[in-house]
């Protein structure tokens, strides 16, 4: 069986400036796979092509086999790929509850989506807690757990999860790094994860890429690319 | 002409508090459709004033020229402007959607002046008015059933007692001397001619002024018709409060006007809340354009979405551009301010002074009165 997403030479950028020079990736089924390299080197701009927010120039991605690229971000949504973006994007004036239900609002099957909730608030009790507060008055921590948990609402058949450690304390990131594992483990959701905390999300996933300036460097089973000299030297601070 | 405190005392004051009322349900009303686009396109839809004038030529066509019923006509005249939204939308804004807001913006001043054109060329550039009645039946048909007022005329058949009559837009027939419908020879559509000695029944639209016991046991003369746009403006804002809170399609606009991209990444189709958006605020603005104009009467032309459309404008940036209750505040002040100026000041300035108060508020309050700084990017 081929890959549940494929990047085949994709070229990508904003206005002038090119971003992405000729990126391949693959992502098997239940994969967690990490994307991880510097500042600017495109990571954040990748997921932006999967999930059509940003048009290819060249190349092209493919869901299951299938041209991807191309159609709009509702398209991607529908076939389960699910974009929780960089600084979490929530929609800071709806309440915690209202976040919830925007995750789901392909699904017409509102006992699903309410049980989904109670899902989610058992995953995430502080979401409870908080379900009638505006989203922008949560704490960064609280933040990412609704981004992700919003973009779970969905049923993604994959997360592309950019930055979640992002601006958040060591011991928060650990608890969302615990719970992309468990949602991975135990609900088999396959992952694409980009962050700069490259040892975390060497920790984490399958396997991982290496991204510098456009182009994909290494890649490989992270725990051979935990081991790698080069990789130690640039992203690990070893 | 200015009018003085003393001379008038207390009816001229509730006159004049009906009609901040009305012209506040108005600017409400239409300053609605601006802050809904605003919010979602960040799109000053200028055109949105012309929205207002094609709803209300629309009711005054249907209930003149079919001579469909006043509520039938404020139905079908909502649904024209939606579908005038919707097409304001799909034809000129969204193939501009990722272009500079100035060009969106030029482009609406430009559907602004395509619409005025459009208007003018198919009612004549006169000005139109709402008749009170269409038809009137004849109770004596006067001179007129005895001698046609014109020498070609081949039979006056028309004016038997009983009989009705189409009566003009714009002539408000009185006994004795009434403008009544007599036919031509070979032509089966009564003419106008006026007949005197004769009088009408007139069918009543609408009756001037309803009886209202207030509090205390003292009367009131309420006008109907504005009473009726204050229902209106109160249902509306009412229900509009609702759909965005409550229902799916609110919660997509709301989303949409907070962050459109992450919007479609929850699978929400921008451009069919963004179309939704138009269509509701133009239904919602047609609903103005109708009410007001049966209250003024009179007034129907090309021209007359400009000042509504400008003040109701000037009305959401004072409330706080993108918030519905920003628009029913700062139409309502408006509306006082128009009212209680042109009453007590000077009335050929009431557009001036409205200005004036937008312009002080805003210098103290540069996101209106209920705005917040958006941590949406612009």
């Amino acid at each position: 069986m081929g890959a549940l997403l494929t990047l085949d030479g994709v070229e990508a950028g904003y206005g002038a400036m090119q971003v992405l020079k000729g990126v391949s990736i693959e992502v098997q089924e239940g994969e967690i796979v990490a994307l991880i390299g510097a500042n600017g080197a495109g990571k954040t701009t990748t997921l932006n092509v999967i999930s059509n927010v940003v048009p290819v120039r060249a190349g092209r991605v493919r869901w299951r086999e299938e041209l991807s690229s191309g159609g709009s971000i509702v398209d991607t949504v529908r076939r389960g790929i699910i974009h929780v973006p960089e600084g979490r994007r929530l929609f800071a004036d709806m309440t915690v509850l209202e976040n919830l239900e925007m995750g789901a609002f392909l699904r017409h099957d509102p006992p699903g989506v309410r049980s989904d909730i109670e899902r989610m608030f058992a995953l995430f009790p502080r979401l409870q807690e908080r379900q009638e507060q505006r989203a922008g008055s949560l704490s960064g921590g609280e933040q990412q757990m609704l981004a992700i948990a919003r973009g779970l609402m969905a049923h993604p058949r994959l997360l592309l999860l950019d930055e979640p450690s992002l601006g958040l304390a060591p011991i928060i990131s650990q608890q969302i790094f615990r719970t992309v594992r468990e949602l991975n483990q135990t609900q088999g959701v396959t992952v694409l994860i980009v962050e700069q905390n490259a040892h975390a999300a060497l920790g984490l996933a399958h396997r991982a890429y290496v991204m510098e300036t456009g182009c994909i460097t290494m890649s490989g089973p992270a725990a051979e690319l935990r081991d790698d000299p080069r990789v130690k030297a640039a992203y690990l601070g070893e | 002409m200015p009018l003085h405190l003393a001379e008038s005392g207390w009816s001229l004051f509730v006159l004049t508090l009906f009609n901040a009322l009305t012209e506040g349900s108005t600017f409400a009303l239409i300053a609605v459709g601006y802050t809904m686009v605003y919010g979602i396109v960040r799109l000053i839809n200028f055109a949105h004033g012309e929205v207002y004038m094609v709803g209300a030529v629309t009711a005054w066509w249907l209930f003149v020229t079919p001579q469909v019923p006043l509520w039938l006509a404020l139905l079908l005249a909502m649904g024209v402007c939606a579908a005038l939204g919707w097409s304001l939308d799909r034809l000129a804004y969204r193939p501009l959607r990722n272009s500079t807001r100035l060009a969106a913006l030029i482009t609406a001043i430009g559907m602004s002046l395509i619409l005025q054109t459009v208007v003018q060329l198919v009612i004549s550039p006169n000005f139109q008015s709402f008749p009170e009645t269409t038809r009137a039946t004849v109770k004596d048909a006067g001179i007129a059933a005895r001698a046609a007022p014109d020498p070609a005329a081949a039979e006056v058949g028309e004016l038997r007692i009983g009989a009705e009559v189409p009566v003009w837009p714009g002539e408000r027939p009185t006994d004795g001397w009434v403008p009544i419908g007599w036919t031509r020879a070979g032509e089966t559509e009564p003419a106008l001619a006026w007949a005197p000695g004769a009088s009408l029944e007139v069918k009543q639209g609408l009756p001037a002024a309803v009886n209202a016991d207030l509090l205390g046991g003292a009367r009131i003369k309420l006008p109907l018709k504005d009473v009726l746009i204050w229902i209106a403006a109160a249902v509306m804002m009412t229900g509009l409060h609702l759909l965005v809170q409550r229902t799916r399609l609110g919660k997509a606009m709301r989303a949409c006007a907070l962050d459109r991209t992450t919007a479609a990444l929850m699978g929400i189709d921008v451009n069919r809340v963004i179309a939704a958006t138009f269509m509701i605020g133009s239904a919602m603005a047609a609903v103005a354009g109708v009410l007001y104009s049966v209250k003024v009467g009179g007034n129907i032309s090309f021209r007359m979405g400009y000042y509504p459309g400008v003040i109701a404008f000037a009305a959401a940036v004072l409330g706080g551009i993108g918030d519905l209750k920003g628009a029913l505040l700062g139409g309502m002040l408006l509306g006082f301010a128009k009212a209680f100026f042109a009453t007590y000041v000077r009335s050929e300035y009431d557009f001036a002074f409205c200005f004036s108060v937008m312009i002080l508020v805003i210098i103290f309050r540069p996101y209106g009165l209920l705005g917040r700084p958006s941590a949406v990017r612009a």
